[in-house]
């Protein structure tokens, strides 16, 4: 198993090797200017071209290759020409944002793509099970931008139950910075008041980012049980005389649910980008309004800083869901 | 626990939705879940259980006051006394779905009265771009521009929406003969926010400083030699060469203060342009609290400005909204006050809604299409004018503006001083354009053009472009439009061997002179990649004359040149298709007094005059 990690570990770092220079080579290639972003649009071409010197931009495009995984490898990401701060920094600072929507909008999708999935399971042919998946239907059909305005319209502007932008209301500062996700620092501050504004500020997004992902689930997770459930060991049950739930619950769930591990392993890589797009909707502080920014002002390194991370975290994802399913699973223990 | 007493009325809304008709639905729906179980089997029981707390819990989630932190502040309130409240709170779901959830809202009695929302006297805006930097010295993008004007004032500024020039923090101004020298007489008594004195030595300071960085900003003072200290409280500014619309540009050239430059500058950074880039240190009405970059920036009023405290008591927050549709919304749930990117489709719609103004003026940016004059058919200009005769004007001012918006009369808006008046409204003549196409040697078209856009599905580039292919499939050519951001729109047109055949193209001019439509788009030097020629436009005559009027001292000479400029453009060389000129459309919230909409300010807002007094 520890050697399976291991070999895994090294491969990750080639991927991220070939991720830098793909990333690098394809943001080269549209022909664009950054200095021209980074000195302001009215500049004069004195201007432009000092910047491009600051920039590093008159240097060969290997030797800014070069000079870009040297300082890669110290951890420096390069400078932002949107903050003019460390682009690591600007990271750090965003990325609780954005894993706390993810994370959220994975706890709904499990709770919710399960729940729904066993129903449907459950009953089988019956209205329940069309009416589940007529919702898969809209659900996985919904364009994820769409979804997030529509919500807006009738949980803010129409019913005025639900916040529609932000982490916390406007004029209200964070609470004592300990993680960054604000769920868990007014847990740990013990201020629940706190904690059901930033759950209020979340269901949105959070909903607007899982509820493609909760229809897939459940129909992979109803898919999966009645796979199961024809089956010889559930025949016996059958034989044995065991009520339906128990069959469901004891005995078909516990196998039915390898094959949603992964794709719930794949959704939360998937999540990463998705926040893109609900993140521009919801102005939610987190890498994907970063993300947009610099593209929109291409800069360069923010740009490449934001693919590597989002690539490290859907990596890292994949391989802990790899290894975890060798612990769920015998059969894939005995053969790693 | 006690509730801030301003959550109450809040739970009482929350009381009340919870009889809406969705939820009823919703228990309905759970009803016949529970029953169609019944008649099936008994399990099942504990997953039903889930379901329904889990509904229980989103309610109550919903429904748990918003705001919990009200920014401290004693705020004197004659408001009437909202009557004691009771507030109990039950969510009953009909059995045998789940058990009854009763959940307790705390009883919240309150003989104190209510204080108004904890925004009341604050201003709230959402703007879609981001600032790419805070400092006036560097760049003079929308979003900086936007802001500066909260923190700092410029020696001039306009007179309320028009174009005409008024005293700020100098009190008077003449220009010599020769136009080189102008001097100023300064305001006394101005501090800066960070307590330093406004005096001669800051003017210097600012100007030195802006062409010392020599970035952005020191574009617009390239003529700028030195500030000559008189006294204390006067100054003289040197030019290189006359620049007659040096005044025009002051309001925008922001005073800054000389000891924060002395405190925070550095060996690598004389002009303490790293501390400035997020930091603000000016005379005007509002202090910078704190910028959380790409999210918010927040400001807090400067009680000692020298105009007098701001209406706004306790500040203004901008906070960063990417999507337009998102604004909307936001202004109409009185989230926010103000909109300044509003969409004419947009407009029409806030229109309806009674809380809120909307506020459309005559607009002083241009949109056109330029052509590239130097490759395949367009090279003729013949054709170019085929071009301007194809296009439909009024379909366009329609369709791309919503009706919002007049017609271009060539490159300079008529809304700007130097506008030539004898150049006509264009008008669609597809007649005329056969004619000029037959004697170009094109009598059925038969060629196709490379047309790039910005992207954005209402945007006007898009539709101007749409327009733009429906009149010439009447000529027999045919349009191929591509959607690139502006970056690497513009970067196509290095070579004009290679660039597509047309692009559109804004024109958002700094100040209100044909400087800003002339400089930049269309003499020889301003081809890519100095600036956006992108017709690579090359007449030396046009050059010549168009570098003389900026030198020009005496203003009837200087109106000669510019008609004769804009002839040129107009009759002879057709560089462009000028389309449009949009109108200016914001966005407010009925409570918001004092507002106007001021084109020359280019969408920048007028803080100091708003008030907020009947903002709840």
């Amino acid at each position: 198993m520890l050697e399976y990690i291991v070999r895994r570990m090294f491969l990750f770092i080639f991927v991220l090797f070939g991720l830098t220079l793909v990333l690098f080579f394809l943001t080269r290639l549209v022909p664009a200017d950054p200095a021209v972003m980074a000195a302001g649009l009215e500049a004069r071409p004195e201007a432009l071209e000092r910047m491009r010197k600051e920039m590093g931009l008159d240097k060969p495009i290997y030797v800014q290759y070069l000079n870009y995984m040297n300082d890669l490898l110290r951890g420096d990401l390069g400078r932002s020409v949107m903050t003019r701060r460390p682009i690591s920094l600007d990271l750090k600072e965003r990325m609780p944002a954005t894993l706390e929507l993810v994370g959220v909008a994975w706890v709904l999708i499990v709770v919710f793509g399960l729940g729904l999935g066993l129903i449907s399971a459950y009953y089988r042919g019956g209205w329940v099970d069309m009416l589940a998946r007529l919702f898969a239907y809209f659900g996985v059909g919904t364009p994820i931008f769409w979804l997030g305005l529509m919500l807006i319209v009738i949980f803010f502007s129409k019913l005025r139950l639900l916040p529609a932008i932000g982490r916390l209301p406007i004029g209200v500062a964070g609470p004592a910075n300990v993680t960054g996700f604000y769920l868990l620092d007014s847990l740990l501050a013990r201020d629940w008041q706190f904690f059901f504004i930033t759950l209020q500020h979340l269901i949105l997004p959070a909903s607007s980012l899982a509820l493609g992902r909760i229809a897939l689930i459940s129909r992979i997770t109803s898919r999966s049980i009645i796979d199961q459930m024809n089956l010889d060991y559930i025949r016996t049950a059958r034989a044995k005389g065991l009520r339906e739930r128990a069959i469901i619950f004891r005995h078909a769930l516990k196998n039915a649910f390898l094959p949603v591990l992964t794709v719930l392993g794949l959704q939360f890589g998937w999540m990463l980008t998705g926040s893109l797009l609900i993140e521009y909707i919801f102005s939610w502080p987190g890498i994907g309004t970063y993300a947009i920014a610099s593209i929109v002002n291409f800069d360069l390194h923010a740009i490449m800083g934001v693919a590597m991370v989002i690539c490290l975290f859907f990596s890292g994802v994949n391989l802990l869901v790899d290894v975890l399913y060798g612990f769920v699973d015998p059969r894939v223990r005995r053969v790693g | 626990m006690l509730i801030p007493v301003t959550k109450v009325d809040q739970t009482v809304e929350c009381k009340q939705k919870e009889e809406t008709i969705e939820e009823n639905m919703f228990r309905r729906i759970l009803n016949k879940l529970g029953k169609n179980r019944i008649s099936k089997q008994k399990g099942g029981n504990e997953m039903k259980k889930v379901l329904g707390v889990l509904l229980a819990l989103t309610l109550v989630a919903a429904c748990a006051p918003s705001t919990p932190q009200v920014v401290e502040k004693e705020v004197v309130v004659e408001k009437p006394v909202v009557e004691t409240v009771v507030v109990e709170k039950e969510v009953v779901v009909e059995k045998p779905v789940v058990e009854t959830v009763v959940v307790e809202k705390p009883v919240v009695i309150t003989p104190t009265p209510a204080p108004p929302g904890p925004m009341s006297n604050t201003f709230v805006f959402a703007a879609g771009t981001m600032e790419l930097s805070c400092d006036p010295a560097v760049r003079l993008g929308t979003a900086t521009v936007r802001w500066a004007r909260h923190f700092y004032d410029g020696l001039l500024q306009f007179k309320g929406a028009t174009a005409e020039l008024e005293p700020a923090l100098a009190t008077e101004w003449e220009v010599s003969e020769d136009g080189l020298t102008y001097t100023f007489n300064l305001r006394e008594g101005v501090e800066f926010h960070d307590g330093c004195p406004f005096n001669a030595e800051a003017v210097k300071t600012t100007f030195d400083r802006i062409t010392g960085i020599a970035l952005g900003t020191a574009g617009m003072i390239s003529a700028y030699k030195e500030t000559e200290i008189v006294d204390d409280y006067a100054v003289k500014i040197h030019l290189t060469a006359p620049d007659p619309a040096f005044p025009m540009k002051l309001p925008k050239l922001y005073i800054v203060s000389p000891c924060a430059v002395e405190a925070h500058k550095t060996a690598e950074d004389p002009w303490a342009k790293d501390w400035f880039f997020d930091h603000a240190a000016g005379t005007g009405p509002f202090k910078l609290v704190e910028w959380i970059h790409g999210d918010r920036w927040i400001t807090e009023r400067y009680d000692d400005y020298w105009q007098g405290p701001a209406q706004i008591i306790d500040g203004t927050i901008s906070i960063l909204v990417p999507e337009i549709g998102v604004q909307s919304l936001l202004l109409e749930g009185g989230v926010v006050d103000f909109q300044v990117d509003v969409s004419p489709e947009e407009a029409d719609r806030l229109a309806k809604n009674p809380d809120i103004s909307v506020n459309v003026t005559e607009g002083i940016n241009l949109w056109m299409i330029m052509m590239n004059t130097k490759h395949g058919p367009l090279a003729d200009p013949k054709v170019r004018e085929a071009m301007r005769w194809a296009f439909d004007y009024d379909a366009h001012i329609e369709y791309a503006l919503g009706g919002k918006g007049s017609i271009a009369r060539g490159p300079v808006a008529p809304g700007i001083p130097g506008f030539n008046e004898a150049i006509p409204e264009p008008h669609q003549d597809l007649e005329k354009a056969k004619e000029l196409l037959a004697e170009a040697g094109y009598p059925d078209g038969g060629f196709t053009l490379r047309y790039i856009h910005l992207p954005g599905e209402t945007g006007e580039e898009l539709r101007g472009g749409e327009i733009l292919r429906d009149a010439l499939a009447k000529l027999g050519i045919t349009l191929e439009m591509e959607s690139l951001l502006f970056v690497a729109k513009v970067a196509l047109f290095d070579d004009p061997e290679t660039a597509p055949d047309m692009a559109g193209l804004f024109s958002f001019p700094g100040y209100p002179d044909p400087n800003e439509n002339l400089i930049r788009y269309y003499r020889t030097q301003d081809q890519r990649p100095a600036a956006y020629n992108l017709a690579f436009l090359s007449n030396p005559t046009l050059d010549d004359l168009i570098m003389k009027q900026e030198r020009e001292v005496d203003p009837a000479k200087r109106q000669e040149m510019l008609n004769e400029i804009q002839r040129i453009l107009w009759e002879e060389e057709i560089p462009a298709i000028w389309v449009s000129v949009p109108h200016s459309i914001t966005a407010t919230r009925k409570w918001v007094e004092g507002y106007e909409n001021m084109p020359y300010w280019h969408q920048s807002i007028n803080v100091y005059d708003i008030s907020l007094e009947e903002k709840p």
